[in-house]
C-alpha cells in the first residue's frame, strides 16, 4: 500500500508538471512517426533521441526516450496493415492479418484494435516489471563477482543462440566480436592501453552512441536507400481507400476488448520473451502468433485477416517492452535493441542499472513504472486521435527522409562528446556491421557483448583476484554453479553430436 | 545445395581466424606477471586476460563455421542492387571523411543530401546527372584547397590555412547554389527536395548549434553567419531587458 501510494505521488508529481506532459506526448508521436516510417526503427529511433536529451534531467529524458519506445513499437504496424510492408521488424507478424484486413476495407477498424492490443499490453508488461523486478533484484543482490561474469557471459550467449539463423555459431561469433570492441581502450583495472595502436582518441574505448548509431542506423540507410521499392505509391492508394473510414479507428479500439482472453496470454508470452537478454519485440510477435493460431478453433483463418492473429501479434510485441526492462533495471542487462540504447542512455544520464540500483535510488523502479505509464497513455490518445496524420506519413517515400536519417546519424554520433573521432569510428562499424547483416549475423550479440563487455571484464579479474586465480569457490555457491550449468548446456546443445545423440534416445524411448 | 570451398561463411571463417590470432598475439604482449605502472600484477588481474578468452573463443568458433558453413552462396547474400549500394557508401565515405573536416557542416550536408536525394529520389538523369557532376567538382576543389594549405607555408608567409579554407568554402557556396538552380531548373517537385536538402539541414545546424549548444563539427562561412546573425538578435532582446 505504501508503494501505491508513493507510486501516486511520482505519478501525480510527473503529470503535473506541463513540460513532462508536452514532452512525452511528442516523443511518442515522434515514435509513432519512427515507427510508421518503413526504415526507421525503435532502436535508431532512441539512439537518435538520446543525443538531444542529454541535457535534460534524468525523468524528462527517460519520458522521451520511452516515450520514442512504446510509440515507434505500435508505430511499425501502421505499414503493417496498411501496405503490407512492416515498419519494424517487430511488426512483421501483424502484417499476416493486418494487411488482409485493409484489403477487406477494415484497415482504420484494425488501427484501433491494435491501438488498445498494444496499450494493454504494455500496461500488463508494466505491471510484471513491478512484481517481479524486486524479487529479481533482491536475488542478484547476491551476487558476487563470479555471478556478474557468468550473467555477462550467459547474456551474450542466449542472445546469440536465439538470434543466429540456422544455429548459434554466427550469434556467438558476434558476440565475441561485441567483447572484443569493449575491451578496446585502457582497463579499468590497472589502466593499461588495449588494443589503442597509440591512438590517444581511443584511449577511453569506444564511445557507446557511435557504436549504437554505426550498428543500427548506417547498415539501415545503406540497405533501404540501395533496396527501394515502390512503398509510396501502395501507400498513396491505401491511404486514399480509407481516408473515409477513419471513425472505425474508434469502434476498433472497443472491439480490442473482446479478445481479452488472447489479450493477455500474448502479454505474458511478451513479458517473457522480452524478458530473456538480446530477443527482440519480433520473436515475441511472432511466437504469440503462433501460439494464437495453435489455440484457435479456426487456424485456417488465419493469414486471411483474422483479428485474433493480429490482437495477438501486436499485444506480445508491446508487453516485450515492460520484459526488457525487467534484466535491463535488475542485472543491468539489456532485454532488446532498444532497450540496449536505453541502457546506453541511462549510464550517460548518471543512472546504473544493476542489482544495487534499488539501494542506490529506492524509488527508481517506480519511476520507471510512472514514466511508462504515461508513455502508454501518450501513445493510446495519439494513436486514437491522429491515426489519419500517422497513416499520411507512409505517403512520404524513404528515398527522402533516409539521406536526412544519415545526417542525424552524423550529429548524433558527434554531438554527445563534442568528438569528430566519433564520427569517424561510427562510419566504418556501420558499414562492417552492414556487410556482417547481410551475411545472416545477427547485430544484436555484438550490442549486447559490447555493453556487458567492462562487466564481464571486471567481474571476472576481481573475482580471480579474491580467489587468487583459483576457480573451486565458483563451485561453492548455488547461483553461480546454476548459471554455469545453463551456460554448459546451452553450449552442448549446440553441438551436432549431442544434439543427434539426444535424438536418438528420444526414439528409442 | 552442396557446400563449396567458395562459400562465403568459409571466407568469414577464414577472416575471423586471421583476426583471432592477430588479437591473440596483441594481447600476448601486455603484462601477465610483469608489473605495470609499479603494481604487481599476476596472470589472473592480466588486462590481457579477456582478450586472450576472446581471441580461443573466436578462434574455435570461426574453425566450427570453416567446417559447418551455410549453404549459401554470395548471391544469396546482399539484396539489392550492387552500384546502388556501393554509391551510398562512397557518398557517406567522401561526406564523413572529406567534406565534414574540412568545410562548414550546413554546406556539407546540403551537397550530400542533394547527391542522395538526387541519385534515389529523383531518379532521372537529367537531374542526377549534373548534381553528382558539381559534387565532385566541389571535392575536388576541395582536395585543391587542401593541397593549398599544405603547399603554401613552404613558400615565404602566405597565410595558408585562411586562403585554402576561403577557397574550399567559395567553392562550396557556389556548389549549393548550382545545386539548388539544378533542382529548381529541372524538376517539378521541387519544394520538396528543397525542404529536404537546403532547409532541413539549416533547421538542423540552428536546432543544434544554436538551441541545444553543440558547435559544428566544422564552423564555415554559413555557420558563422548564422552566429553572427544571432548574437545579433540576441543582443537586441539583451538591450531591451528581455
Amino acid at each position: 500500500m505504501e508503494g501505491f501510494f508513493q507510486f501516486s505521488q511520482i505519478l501525480w508529481q510527473l503529470v503535473s508538471n506541463p513540460t513532462n506532459l508536452l514532452v512525452v506526448f511528442v516523443a511518442s508521436l515522434l515514435g509513432i512517426g519512427f515507427g510508421a516510417l518503413p526504415g526507421l526503427t525503435a532502436t535508431l529511433g532512441v539512439a537518435l533521441l538520446t543525443t538531444l536529451t542529454y541535457g535534460f534531467d534524468v525523468s524528462t529524458a527517460l519520458l522521451a526516450l520511452l516515450g520514442l519506445y512504446v510509440g515507434a513499437i505500435y508505430g511499425g504496424s501502421y505499414p503493417s496493415i496498411l501496405i503490407n510492408i512492416p515498419g519494424t521488424a517487430a511488426a512483421a507478424a501483424s502484417a499476416l492479418d493486418g494487411y488482409p484486413m485493409s484489403q477487406r476495407g477494415e484497415g482504420a477498424k484494425a488501427l484501433g484494435l491494435i491501438t488498445s492490443a498494444s496499450a494493454i499490453g504494455t500496461f500488463i508488461g508494466l505491471l510484471m516489471l513491478v512484481f517481479i523486478a524486486p524479487f529479481i533484484a533482491s536475488v542478484a543482490l547476491q551476487f558476487t563477482s563470479f555471478e556478474f561474469f557468468l550473467l555477462a557471459l550467459f547474456g551474450i550467449l542466449i542472445s546469440g543462440t536465439l538470434t543466429g539463423e540456422g544455429g548459434a555459431v554466427k550469434g556467438w561469433i558476434m558476440g565475441m566480436l561485441g567483447l572484443f570492441l569493449a575491451t578496446i581502450g585502457r582497463d579499468s583495472l590497472q589502466f593499461f592501453p588495449r588494443f589503442t595502436f597509440d591512438q590517444p582518441a581511443l584511449d577511453s574505448g569506444l564511445d557507446i552512441v557511435a557504436v549504437l548509431i554505426g550498428a543500427y542506423g548506417i547498415p539501415q540507410v545503406i540497405k533501404v536507400l540501395s533496396d527501394t521499392s515502390e512503398v509510396k505509391s501502395k501507400a498513396s492508394a491505401s491511404f486514399d481507400s480509407m481516408k473515409q473510414g477513419f471513425a472505425s479507428v474508434y469502434v476498433g479500439v472497443l472491439e480490442a476488448f473482446k479478445y481479452i482472453k488472447h489479450v493477455v496470454r500474448s502479454a505474458l508470452i511478451g513479458v517473457g520473451i522480452g524478458a530473456v537478454p538480446g530477443v527482440g519485440e519480433d520473436i515475441a510477435g511472432w511466437v504469440s502468433y503462433s501460439a494464437a493460431k495453435k489455440g484457435s478453433k479456426n487456424p485456417e483463418t488465419f493469414g486471411k485477416g483474422n483479428a485474433e492473429g493480429l490482437v495477438s501479434a501486436e499485444t506480445a510485441n508491446n508487453a516485450c517492452v515492460g520484459g526488457a526492462m525487467i534484466p535491463l533495471l535488475t542485472l543491468g542487462i539489456p532485454g532488446s535493441a532498444p532497450a540496449a540504447m536505453l541502457l546506453g542512455a541511462l549510464i550517460l544520464h548518471g543512472v546504473n542499472p544493476g542489482p544495487t540500483l534499488t539501494t542506490e535510488r529506492p524509488d527508481f523502479l517506480l519511476e520507471i513504472t510512472a514514466i511508462m505509464m504515461l508513455a502508454t497513455f501518450a501513445m493510446f490518445i495519439n494513436g486514437t486521435i491522429l491515426a489519419q496524420r500517422v497513416a499520411k506519413l507512409l505517403t512520404v517515400p524513404a528515398t527522402l527522409f533516409m539521406p536526412l536519417v544519415a545526417v542525424l546519424c552524423v550529429l548524433g554520433s558527434y554531438a554527445l562528446g563534442l568528438n569528430v573521432f566519433n564520427i569517424y569510428v561510427m562510419l566504418p562499424f556501420g558499414i562492417l556491421a552492414y556487410c556482417l547483416i547481410e551475411m545472416k549475423f545477427p547485430i544484436s550479440p555484438l550490442v549486447i557483448g559490447f555493453i556487458l563487455g567492462p562487466m564481464a571484464d571486471e567481474s571476472l579479474r576481481r573475482a580471480l583476484l579474491v580467489t587468487e586465480g583459483s576457480l573451486f569457490p565458483l563451485l561453492q555457491r548455488p547461483l553461480a554453479i546454476v548459471l554455469l550449468l545453463i551456460i554448459v548446456v546451452m553450449v552442448l546443445s549446440q553441438v551436432p553430436l549431442i544434439n543427434r545423440m539426444f535424438k536418438k534416445k528420444k526414439v528409442v524411448f | 545445395m552442396k557446400k563449396t570451398t567458395s562459400s562465403p561463411d568459409r571466407f568469414i571463417a577464414i577472416l575471423l581466424l586471421i583476426f583471432a590470432i592477430s588479437s591473440a598475439m596483441v594481447a600476448s604482449t601486455y603484462p601477465i606477471n610483469e608489473s605495470w605502472g609499479g603494481v604487481a600484477s599476476a596472470w589472473y588481474v592480466s588486462p590481457a586476460l579477456l582478450p586472450l578468452f576472446i581471441s580461443f573463443c573466436l578462434f574455435l568458433l570461426s574453425i566450427t563455421l570453416f567446417f559447418r558453413p551455410s549453404n549459401s552462396v554470395w548471391h544469396d547474400y546482399f539484396s539489392g542492387k550492387a552500384s546502388h549500394k556501393i554509391w551510398v557508401i562512397c557518398a557517406l565515405v567522401s561526406f564523413v571523411y572529406f567534406l565534414i573536416p574540412n568545410i562548414d557542416f550546413y554546406l556539407s550536408s546540403v551537397l550530400f543530401l542533394s547527391l542522395l536525394v538526387g541519385r534515389f529520389h529523383l531518379v532521372s538523369d537529367a537531374v542526377s546527372k549534373p548534381l553528382g557532376f558539381i559534387y565532385v567538382v566541389v571535392c575536388m576543389f576541395v582536395l585543391i584547397a587542401l593541397g593549398l594549405q599544405h603547399l603554401l607555408p613552404l613558400f615565404a608567409s602566405a597565410p595558408a590555412p585562411t586562403l585554402a579554407t576561403n577557397v574550399a568554402d567559395i567553392t562550396d557556396i557556389i556548389g549549393v547554389l548550382g545545386t539548388a538552380a539544378c533542382i529548381w531548373v529541372l524538376h517539378v517537385h521541387k519544394v520538396k527536395v528543397f525542404l529536404v536538402c537546403v532547409w532541413l539541414p539549416l533547421l538542423l545546424v540552428i536546432g543544434f548549434r544554436f538551441l541545444l549548444l553543440v558547435p559544428m563539427p566544422t564552423e564555415g562561412s554559413v555557420i558563422l553567419l548564422l552566429n553572427e546573425i544571432f548574437t545579433q538578435i540576441s543582443s537586441l532582446f539583451v538591450g531591451k531587458g528581455i
